[in-house]
C-alpha cells in the first residue's frame, strides 16, 4: 500500500491548509469524487489531485461521516446509477427500486431475513378465496395506514395505482407484472381487436384469414401509424386510414374489403363510445374501503410473493393529479416537498447525481419498529469511486465491489465483504430483428465461443457461477437445462452454418454497454474471445449512460446488449416469462409461439411437477435460439458497514429498510 | 566596375558576409538551449518507438487478453492456460494485456491526436486569421466576432456534443478536437498580419497587381511562421490533455483501443491494488507532455529573440 500512504502525507498538509473550508468541502467530497473532472477541464493531472483530496480530506482525523451518520440513525447507501424516477409505476432497476421500497409500502412486504415468508404491509391478512384455485385473492387492509401527508391509506387506492399502470398512455415498463390480473394484457395493450372483431366473429372474414394485421405497435415498422398499431390510432387517424388504405400496411394476402372490414368494426367501436378499458376491466376492485379484491388470469398459488414487488405499489392520487393527468409520467409530484407515499420513510430532498434523502414518515402505522431515523441514497455508478468512499468512511453499503479490491478485502477486512447468493444473471441480449445476429446460428456461435468459466474465475472474481443456462439453480426444484457450455469448436460449426467462412467475414457490430467498468472489462473479455475461437474482428465496444441505455434497448436500436436480470419473486418464471413475445422487457423482438404457448400452459396448472417440466420444455427451446447469451449467475458482492443491524443475507435482495438498524460497532473497522 | 578593379588592383577581397536565414538563427539558438534540445530529441524518440516498435514481430498484441495472467509483475514472463508464452515488460493489466505494448498503441492514439487536431485547427486558425486580418474592416470584425462567439461557449461541453454526435469514430474525434482548437491560432495570426500588412513588401507585391489571395498566401503567412510554430507546439499537447480527459470521462477512444489518457483512467479506477497501471502510463504521458512544452518555450525564444528576455 505504498501508494495510499503518499497520498495520505501529502493530504495531512490540505488539512490544515483548508481547515476553515473543510465543512463546506466534505458537504460536497461526493460530487467531487463523482464529478471532480466535469469541474475542472483545465487539466487531467490537476482533476487527479482534486479527486486524491477530496478522498483524502475526509480521512484527517476527525470522525467518519459513517460514525456522525450511525449516531444520527441515518444510513448511507452507494445505490448504483441517479434513479429514473421517484414513481413505482416508471421504475425498473434494481437501485430505483430499492428507493421505491423506503417510499411505498405494498400490501404484503418483504420479511428481512426469507425471501419466500410474507410479513403484512397495508394488507392484514389476505386469503384466497375458496374453491377459486387460487385466482381470487381477498385482501383485508389496515385502518390506521396512512400517506405522508395523513391521509388514510385505502383499497382505492390501490386500485387507482393498478389502473395507472396498466393505462395504456403510461410509459411504464413494467406493467406486464400485472398481466397477472384478469384483463390485465388486454387492457395494458388497449387490445380492441379482442373485442371488437374477435368477440364478434364475422364468417366472411374469420380471425385466422385476418390475424396478421399489425393490431398492436410495430416499433420496427418505417410507417409511422404502424409503429403504433391499429390499436394505438385514435378515431379520427381511423377515419384518415379508412378514407386511403394505403397509409397503413396490411398484409400482402389481404383483400381491401377484409380491410375496410376492420376499419369498419374499429370506427364503429369506438362510435358506439365503447372502450377496452371499460369492456374488459382489470380484475381489481375495491369491495370497500378496507378491502381489495384481485381476480387473476391463471391459478397463482405464489400471489403473495408477486405483490411484493414495486409494480404493485399504490400511489397517492390526489397528489397525481394536483401535478399532472393520471398518465403523466415526469411531472412535479415527484419532486421533493410534492412527493406523498406510504412507506416507512418520506422524501425530503433529491439532488440529481448527488443524493436521494428520505427521512421517518412521522404518519407511518407501524413508527415503533422503524429504527433508522433516515436513509441517504448515493447514486455512485463507478464501482471504484463507491469502493473508495467506502474505504474513506462516506457509505454505510455499497451497492457492489470492484472485482479487483475483493481479494484484499478478504485477506484484510472479511468482515465487511458481503458474498451471498443472489438470484440474477448476468448475460448479453442480441437484437433478432436485424444485423448478424439476425441468424440463429450466428448467436449460437457467439454463445458458445463464450468461455464463461474464465469471465468468472479471473475477470468478476466474486465468487459467481458461470451460467449455463438462463434460470439460476435453485433450491426450488427447478434443475435449468445448462446447455450452453463453451466449446470453440461447435462454435465454429456453427458460424460456418450462419454462412461465414471465417470471422473476417462478419459484418461489423457493436456490444453496448452502460458505462460501468465492470461491464467494459467484461465486454473486453468477451471481445477478445469472440476475436480468438472465431476470428471474428470487427466488434466494437460502446457505452451509454444507464438512462439512454434503456432506452436504446426498449427501441431494440443494438446488436448485442449487456443486461442482466434479477429474479422478481422466487420462480423460474420471473426469468423466462421475459421472453414472451409481448412482455415489456422482452426488448430483443425475439419471438417464438411455441415458447409463448409452452408458458401460457405452465401457468395454468398448479402441480408444480408439472409446471416446471413446461418451463423446462421452454428454456431448452429458449437455449436453443439463443436470443440472449448467458454469461453468468450473479453472486451478491458488496461491502457493510459493521454498525449496520438486522442486515441479512436476502435471495432476491429486497431489503425492508424499516428492520434495519443502525449502532456504533464495538471495534471499528481497520483500515486497509 | 567594383568588381574588376577589385580583382585587378589585387586588394584583398571582403568576404561579403553570407546571409543567415531566419530558420537557421533559430536552429542556432534552439541548439544552444540543452533544456529544449534534449525535449526535441526526447519528443523524437517517443514518436519513433510508438510507430516503429510496434511493428517489431514478437512485440505482443496490444489487445489481445490473458484473463488468467492478469496483474503481473514487470520482467515476467508466463505460460497462459491454452500454452501460449508471454513475456511482460512492464508487467499486464486487469485482463492479462501487455501495458507496455498498450502504452504503445495509446501513443499512437494520443500522438495522432495530437497531431492531426493541430494540422486541422492551423489550417483552419492560420487561413481565417490571415483572411480576417488582410481583408481587414467589416469582414474583419463579423469574422472576430464569430471567434468571440465560440470562445464564450463552454468548450469541454462544446467536445462532448460533437463526440456524442459522431461517436464511434476516432477520426472524426480529432477533427472535432481541431476544429474547436483554432480560435487562439486564427486571433495570433490576425494580429500578425495586421503588423505586417501595412509594410512595404505588401505594398510591392499589391503594386506588382498580385491578387489578395496571392499575398496572403505567398507573403503574409510565411511572415507569421514563428508565433505559428510556437503555438502549435503549445497546442500538440492542449490537445493531447483534451483526448485525455474526454477519455477520461469514457467519451475518447473506444475499447478495446487505449489512449493514453483511457490507459491512466483505468489505472486511476485500480490504483490502490494495481499501482502500475497508473504509474507507467502518467509517466510517459507527463514526460511527453513536458517535453513538447519545453520545446515550446525554447522556439519561442529561439525564432523570436526580442521577446525572449522578459
Amino acid at each position: 500500500m505504498k501508494f495510499r500512504s503518499t497520498i495520505q502525507q501529502s493530504d495531512k498538509l490540505a488539512c490544515q491548509r483548508s481547515e476553515d473550508s473543510r465543512e463546506a468541502e466534505s458537504e460536497d467530497s461526493f460530487k467531487m469524487n463523482h464529478h471532480g473532472m466535469f469541474a475542472n477541464p483545465t487539466g487531467l493531472v490537476r482533476g487527479v489531485l482534486v479527486l486524491a483530496l477530496a478522498a483524502g480530506l475526509v480521512s484527517c482525523e476527525r470522525p467518519d461521516r459513517v460514525e456522525e451518520a450511525t449516531k444520527n440513525k441515518i444510513f448511507l447507501a452507494g445505490n448504483g446509477a441517479e434513479p429514473k424516477a421517484l414513481d413505482p409505476h416508471l421504475v425498473s432497476s434494481v437501485g430505483d427500486s430499492n428507493i421505491m421500497r423506503a417510499l411505498f409500502e405494498g400490501l404484503v412486504i418483504n420479511h428481512p431475513s426469507d425471501d419466500s415468508a410474507h410479513l403484512p404491509g397495508v394488507a392484514e391478512r389476505w386469503e384466497p378465496t375458496t374453491g377459486s384455485d387460487y385466482k381470487e385473492w381477498t385482501f383485508h387492509l389496515r385502518k390506521d395506514a396512512k400517506w405522508s401527508n395523513g391521509d388514510p391509506v385505502t383499497a382505492r387506492d390501490f386500485v387507482y395505482a393498478y389502473h395507472r399502470i396498466l393505462d395504456p398512455k403510461m410509459p411504464s415498463p413494467y406493467a406486464s407484472m400485472l398481466y397477472f390480473l384478469v384483463n390485465g394484457e388486454i387492457y395494458n395493450k388497449n387490445l380492441v381487436e379482442e373485442i371488437a372483431i374477435k368477440a364478434a366473429p364475422n364468417p366472411e372474414y374469420p380471425w385466422e384469414s385476418i390475424k396478421e394485421v399489425e393490431f398492436g405497435a410495430n416499433d420496427q415498422s418505417e410507417n409511422n401509424l404502424n409503429k403504433k398499431g391499429l390499436n394505438g390510432l385514435d378515431l379520427e387517424t381511423l377515419k384518415q386510414v379508412q378514407a386511403d388504405l394505403s397509409t397503413y400496411e396490411w398484409p400482402e394476402v389481404l383483400s381491401d374489403e377484409a380491410k375496410q372490414y376492420i376499419l369498419d368494426a374499429y370506427v364503429a367501436f369506438y362510435e358506439a363510445g365503447r372502450t377496452v378499458q371499460k369492456e374488459r376491466p382489470a380484475g381489481v376492485v375495491a369491495k370497500d374501503d378496507y378491502t381489495l379484491v384481485c381476480n387473476l388470469e391463471d391459478p397463482a398459488p405464489f400471489f403473495p410473493d408477486v405483490v411484493k414487488h414495486t409494480t404493485w405499489l399504490p400511489v397517492h392520487q390526489a397528489t397525481i393529479e394536483k401535478y399532472g393527468d393520471m398518465t403523466d409520467p415526469f411531472t412535479e409530484w415527484q419532486k421533493p416537498g410534492n412527493h406523498v407515499g406510504n412507506g416507512a420513510f418520506q422524501l425530503t430532498d433529491w439532488r440529481i447525481n448527488a443524493y436521494v434523502r428520505v427521512r421517518k414518515n412521522p404518519y407511518y402505522w407501524d413508527q415503533k419498529t422503524v429504527k433508522l431515523n433516515g436513509i441517504d441514497f448515493l447514486p455512485l455508478d463507478n464501482q471504484f469511486t463507491e469502493e473508495r468512499a467506502f474505504r474513506d468512511g462516506l457509505v454505510h453499503y455499497t451497492y457492489i465491489v470492484p472485482g479487483n479490491m475483493i481479494e484484499s478485502y478478504r485477506k484484510n477486512q472479511r468482515e465487511v465483504l458481503r458474498v451471498e447468493t443472489y438470484a440474477g444473471v448476468y448475460f448479453f441480449r442480441c437484437n433478432t430483428l436485424k444485423g448478424p445476429t439476425k441468424d440463429v446460428n450466428f448467436r449460437r456461435a457467439l454463445a458458445y465461443s463464450i468461455d464463461q468459466e474464465t469471465i468468472v474465475k479471473y475477470v468478476t472474481m466474486g465468487g459467481q457461477m458461470p451460467a449455463y443456462g438462463f434460470v439460476p439453480p435453485s433450491d426450488a426444484g427447478y434443475k435449468p437445462p445448462n446447455k450452453i457450455k463453451f466449446d470453440p469448436a461447435k462454435a465454429k460449426e456453427f458460424l460456418k452454418a450462419a454462412g461465414y467462412e471465417s470471422g473476417k467475414d462478419v459484418p461489423e457490430f457493436t456490444i453496448l454497454i452502460n458505462t460501468s467498468e465492470a461491464h467494459k472489462a467484461i465486454a473486453e473479455a468477451v471481445q477478445d474471445m469472440w476475436k480468438t475461437h472465431l476470428g471474428i474482428e470487427k466488434v466494437k465496444i460502446s457505452n451509454q449512460e444507464w438512462k439512454v441505455f434503456q432506452q436504446t434497448l426498449k427501441d431494440i436500436d443494438y446488436d448485442v446488449a449487456r443486461s442482466g436480470w434479477i429474479a422478481d419473486y422466487v420462480d423460474p418464471n420471473t426469468f423466462l416469462s421475459l421472453w414472451n413475445t409481448t412482455d415489456s422487457n422482452n426488448e430483443t423482438g425475439w419471438s417464438n409461439p411455441e415458447y409463448d404457448r409452452l408458458l401460457k400452459e405452465a401457468a395454468g396448472v398448479s402441480d408444480p411437477a408439472i409446471r416446471y417440466k413446461k418451463l423446462l420444455t421452454a428454456e431448452s427451446l429458449l437455449l436453443d435460439q439463443l436470443p440472449i447469451l448467458p454469461v453468468y449467475w450473479y453472486t451478491r458482492v458488496y461491502l457493510l458497514h459493521p454498525d449496520v443491524k438486522n442486515w441479512q443475507p436476502l435471495l432476491l435482495d429486497n431489503h425492508n429498510y424499516k428492520f434495519i438498524d443502525l449502532e456504533a460497532a464495538d471495534t471499528p473497522p481497520v483500515k486497509p | 566596375m567594383i568588381s574588376s578593379s577589385a580583382s585587378d588592383s589585387g586588394v584583398p577581397v571582403v568576404e561579403i558576409e553570407k546571409g543567415s536565414s531566419l530558420g537557421k538563427d533559430a536552429w542556432y539558438r534552439l541548439q544552444k538551449n540543452k533544456l529544449a534540445m534534449f525535449s526535441f530529441w526526447f519528443f523524437i524518440a517517443i514518436t519513433l518507438i510508438c510507430f516503429v516498435v510496434p511493428l517489431i514481430p514478437g512485440i505482443p498484441n496490444p489487445n489481445k487478453t490473458y484473463p488468467d495472467l492478469k496483474s503481473m509483475d514487470a520482467f515476467q514472463s508466463a505460460v497462459s492456460k491454452d500454452g501460449e508464452k508471454v513475456f511482460y515488460l512492464l508487467g499486464s493489466d486487469y485482463l492479462g494485456r501487455d501495458i507496455f505494448s498498450r502504452i504503445l498503441s495509446g501513443g499512437r492514439v494520443s500522438l495522432g491526436v495530437g497531431f492531426l487536431a493541430t494540422f486541422v485547427s492551423l489550417t483552419i486558425g492560420v487561413l481565417y486569421g490571415a483572411v480576417a486580418g488582410f481583408i481587414g474592416g467589416r469582414l474583419d470584425t463579423i469574422m472576430m466576432r464569430i471567434v468571440d462567439v465560440l470562445y464564450a461557449l463552454p468548450f469541454m461541453i462544446l467536445v462532448i456534443i460533437l463526440v456524442t454526435i459522431f461517436q464511434n469514430s476516432l477520426w472524426l474525434l480529432f477533427v472535432c478536437i481541431g476544429a474547436v482548437e483554432w480560435l487562439t491560432m486564427s486571433r495570433i495570426v490576425r494580429g500578425q498580419v495586421l503588423s505586417l500588412k501595412n509594410q512595404e513588401f505588401v505594398e510591392a507585391a499589391r503594386s506588382l497587381g498580385l491578387s489578395n489571395w496571392r499575398i496572403i498566401i505567398r507573403h503574409l503567412i510565411p511572415n507569421t511562421v514563428g508565433p505559428v510554430i510556437v503555438y502549435t507546439t503549445l497546442t500538440v499537447p492542449a490537445v493531447m490533455r483534451l483526448e485525455a480527459i474526454l477519455s477520461f470521462l469514457g467519451l475518447g477512444v473506444q475499447p478495446p483501443h487505449a489512449s493514453w489518457g483511457s490507459l491512466i483512467k483505468e489505472g486511476a479506477d485500480r490504483m490502490v491494488s494495481d499501482q502500475a497501471l497508473l504509474i507507467y502510463p502518467s509517466i510517459v504521458f507527463a514526460a511527453t507532455l513536458f517535453a513538447l512544452n519545453f520545446l515550446g518555450d525554447g522556439l519561442r525564444d529561439a525564432l523570436d529573440p526580442k521577446t525572449s528576455k522578459d
